[in-house]
């Protein structure tokens, strides 16, 4: 097995916690942070206070409620966590020159060639956000010879821990936990491990390459093999992304195709803003709409690749039929990502085009979503800042 | 109970330039002065060009969410929450 020179930081209770520091009257109570106030509303994050009475992050308000009739709920103030975001990865950067932001609260640092002990840069790493982040705000640091290991290392002790699997240990840690434990193991994965005969990570580990690729039929047995050996395989240096989705639940449901536009328009924004970052066209988009009674869906795949948010905006808008049934939950995928080749369009028109929605969206980019807007949206429910979970870069 | 507010308030500052430390320490709400005990954060950012300060303050019970425009330098009083939350 590799040296354990993977270290993963994950700040406990994100959301919650982060009120808690700010807020000093709420420490000791059970806080939840909400998408929205209403009882419908999803908890996006619980602070140890209220994980202790069993409530979790995914479950909605009214069934937190009966469990604890004084649950105080607030709703994300998006600045203050990406303030603490970027304040925790400066903190990082202090201690190793190469972090990666995984999520809004995880972060991935390797010592690979640096000699440090990292129980000891761990603990400075605490410290460090105790003096600069705030008391109240704590973190669980796994320490592992790859990503994966390092993952599960962070979660064995929660809050406020510091753990480290390696060489010597690993086999007692994999003896004590389930196969869901994993981190991409799933029940369904697990099941259809368990007809092959492993019941746990242990019997996990003990398969053969060969095994593993037939039980997967692909080459993730083969990735599943050298994860649990501690080789690193999920460390890809931001692998291009083959797609990117945005989704949003409504707290009020839209009524009419108009009342829609609003959100579909920036969900289109946010997935276009993520695609740009890497620098790609977008070839092929897909929608869904939905609520109790009703389910709309539609996808298109362009010849010519769209540039950013209003592009994706302006092709499916038009596609999306009248309707009458409340939708509460909108989706907007994008997929086919191509590298972009900047070239420039004969046709006048979509030139112009381009060009203007480049320029709204750096005028967007400085002033904030929603600044300029298309004439079409301008009726319709408008969604707030939101932060999405998984990989942020 | 937690209550948006929105409104312009008073606020006394101070720095300290040994510390390298800015810090409210009181503010006038309500015809009541109320004297900072405790910062639980500061963190700012920009809305366009605009740079706020916000400070998350607690003072005598009360919890007290503070933005500082360094447009204008005006204060304005976001929100105040008492220990029921």
């Amino acid at each position: 097995m590799n040296l354990a020179k993977k270290m993963l930081v994950d700040i406990n209770s994100c959301f919650a916690t982060i009120e808690q520091q700010a807020n000093p009257l709420l420490r000791g109570k059970e806080v939840v942070v909400a998408a929205y106030e209403g009882q419908g509303g999803c908890v996006l994050a619980a602070s140890r206070e209220a994980k202790k009475l069993g409530i979790k992050t995914g479950w909605r308000l009214d069934d937190a409620k009966k469990i604890c009739p004084n649950l105080v709920v607030l709703t994300p103030d998006t600045e203050k966590y990406r303030f603490i975001n970027r304040k925790l990865r400066k903190i990082l950067l202090s201690f190793c020159p190469k972090v990666q932001t995984k999520s809004i609260d995880e972060f991935f640092l390797d010592f690979e060639g640096i000699n440090d002990n990292l129980i000891e840069v761990g603990l400075n790493i605490k410290k460090e956000i105790k003096k600069n982040l705030g008391e109240w705000i704590t973190v669980s640091i796994g320490i592992g010879p790859n990503l994966f290991l390092a993952k599960i290392a962070s979660n064995l002790k929660k809050p406020d821990g510091l753990v480290e699997i390696n060489e010597n240990n690993f086999l007692e840690i994999y003896k004590n936990l389930k196969l869901t434990d994993l981190h991409g193991i799933n029940k369904k994965t697990a099941y259809k491990l368990e007809l092959n005969g492993v019941n746990n990570p242990q019997d996990f580990y003990q398969k053969s390459r060969q095994e593993l690729r037939s039980i997967f039929r692909s080459i993730c047995g083969d990735y599943w093999y050298f994860r649990l050996r501690g080789i690193e395989v999920d460390d890809k240096e931001r692998l291009l992304k083959k797609s990117f989705s945005a989704i949003f639940s409504l707290k009020n449901p839209a009524k009419n195709k108009a009342d829609l536009a609003g959100i579909i328009f920036q969900l289109c924004l946010k997935v276009g803003k993520r695609c740009n970052k890497q620098k790609m066209g977008i070839r092929a988009v897909a929608w869904w709409a939905g609520g109790e009674n009703i389910s709309i869906s539609g996808k298109l795949h362009k010849k010519e690749e769209m540039i950013n948010g209003w592009e994706i905006f302006k092709e499916i808008y038009p596609e999306i039929p009248e309707f009458k049934d409340k939708i509460k939950k909108v989706v907007v995928i994008i997929y086919d990502l191509q590298k972009k080749v900047w070239q420039k369009n004969i046709f006048e028109e979509k030139e112009k085009f381009r060009q203007r929605s480049e320029i709204a969206e750096k005028i967007n980019n400085k002033y904030g979503m929603g600044t300029i807007f298309p004439g079409t949206v301008l009726a319709s429910k408008k969604i707030p800042d939101f932060i999405g979970f998984g990989n942020i870069e | 109970m937690r209550q948006k507010i929105n409104a312009l308030v008073s606020v006394m500052m101070d720095f300290n330039h040994r510390q390298n430390k800015v810090m409210p320490t009181q503010i006038q709400w309500n015809n009541r002065d109320f004297k900072i005990e405790k910062i639980g954060m500061h963190y700012q950012f920009y809305e366009g060009k605009k740079l706020f300060h916000i400070f998350s303050v607690t003072s005598g019970g009360m919890f007290f969410k503070l933005r500082l425009n360094t447009d204008n330098l005006f204060w304005n009083l976001e929100e105040v929450t008492d220990e029921l939350g």
